[in-house]
């Protein structure tokens, strides 16, 4: 949202940075040009795994409620048909 | 209220007998009793404009993964005995997409790989009933799913092949959960160092330097 600088600029800015402060997120389905939500976009889908194969909650990603519900029926799909993993074991 | 009713009575051009209106929630929308919009498959058929009146006809959307040692021709064969069914009860198939021999997952029936082949369906629920019953009895079929789909577009490839073609110059908006800790100090590192906040590897080495996999540097 607030990407007013560039990111090299914003990372010499660190060092003076209040402790607790977290920049505003905003959901990266939401907004023009949002990447749909398919069960069948599977590059899509596995940023929002874990390493482990785990839906990564959305306080992580910043998606919204509604989108999230969306995106874990999507992965959900994709798993049943076999496009992802339901668990990756090392 | 009482003039929404009318204007939901007008724009119902189907005819009173008609016996595929007989089971649908209609009564239940009619008296404003169901909490749920009318259905856009009926809405659609309601209005008239791209189907025949009188005949509302959900699109679905099927994927079936056939088995690994079968050819591209016996696979097409199924989509026809598939195409068949439809036809037969006055649908038709109106995409057809095969993904290839593609790895799966994880094991399914000891099979390692299949043939995906994606369908796009329009025709009554009863024939999406009997294919999928036929699906079921071939041994030749590892998994199918059949979902409804508001809109089916016949010439788009869907995103598992479209991707292939082009992934380098889309989708670069967002780059999945940063791996760092919480804090832009990196503060709470050792505590948050739990395994769902470590992204995923990507599969591309293409990422633009390293400053959106600085630790700590960015949140």
């Amino acid at each position: 949202m607030s990407e007013d600088t560039s990111p090299a600029g914003r990372r010499t800015a660190v060092g003076a940075r209040r402790p607790f402060y977290r920049r505003r997120k905003s959901c990266p389905f939401s907004g023009p040009n949002a990447p749909k939500i398919d069960y069948k976009d599977v590059r899509l889908l596995s940023r929002f795994l874990s390493e482990r194969g785990k839906i990564v909650p959305s306080r992580i990603t910043a998606v919204s409620g509604k989108k999230q519900r969306e995106l874990a029926n999507a992965i959900k799909r994709a798993r049943f048909l076999a496009l992802l993993p339901y668990v990756i074991a090392d | 209220m009482k003039a929404g009713r009318m204007g939901r009575a007008r724009l119902d051009k189907r005819p009173k007998n008609c016996s595929t209106l007989a089971p649908l929630p209609g009564a239940w929308h009619r008296a404003r009793l169901c909490p749920f919009p009318w259905p856009s498959a009926f809405r659609r058929a309601s209005s008239g404009l791209s189907q025949p009146k009188g005949k509302p006809v959900p699109l679905y959307e099927s994927v079936f993964i056939a088995r690994n040692d079968l050819t591209q021709q016996q696979v097409e064969a199924i989509a026809d005995q598939v195409a068949e069914i439809i036809g037969a009860t006055g649908g038709e198939v109106k995409k057809r997409e095969y993904w290839g021999l593609r790895g799966l997952a994880y094991r399914i029936k000891k099979n390692r790989k299949g043939h995906y082949m994606l369908l796009g369906l329009d025709c009554p629920p009863a024939a999406e009933q009997e294919v999928a019953r036929q699906f079921g009895l071939n041994e030749d079929i590892l998994r199918h799913m059949t979902l409804r789909v508001e809109a089916i577009d016949p010439e788009a490839p869907s995103a598992i092949l479209a991707k292939r073609a082009d992934d380098r110059e889309r989708d670069r908006g967002f780059r999945g959960p940063r791996p760092a800790g919480r804090f832009g100090s990196g503060r709470g590192r050792e505590r948050d160092d739990r395994e769902e906040f470590r992204a995923r590897g990507r599969d591309d080495g293409d990422e633009g330097g390293g400053e959106y996999r600085g630790r700590g540097g960015e949140e």
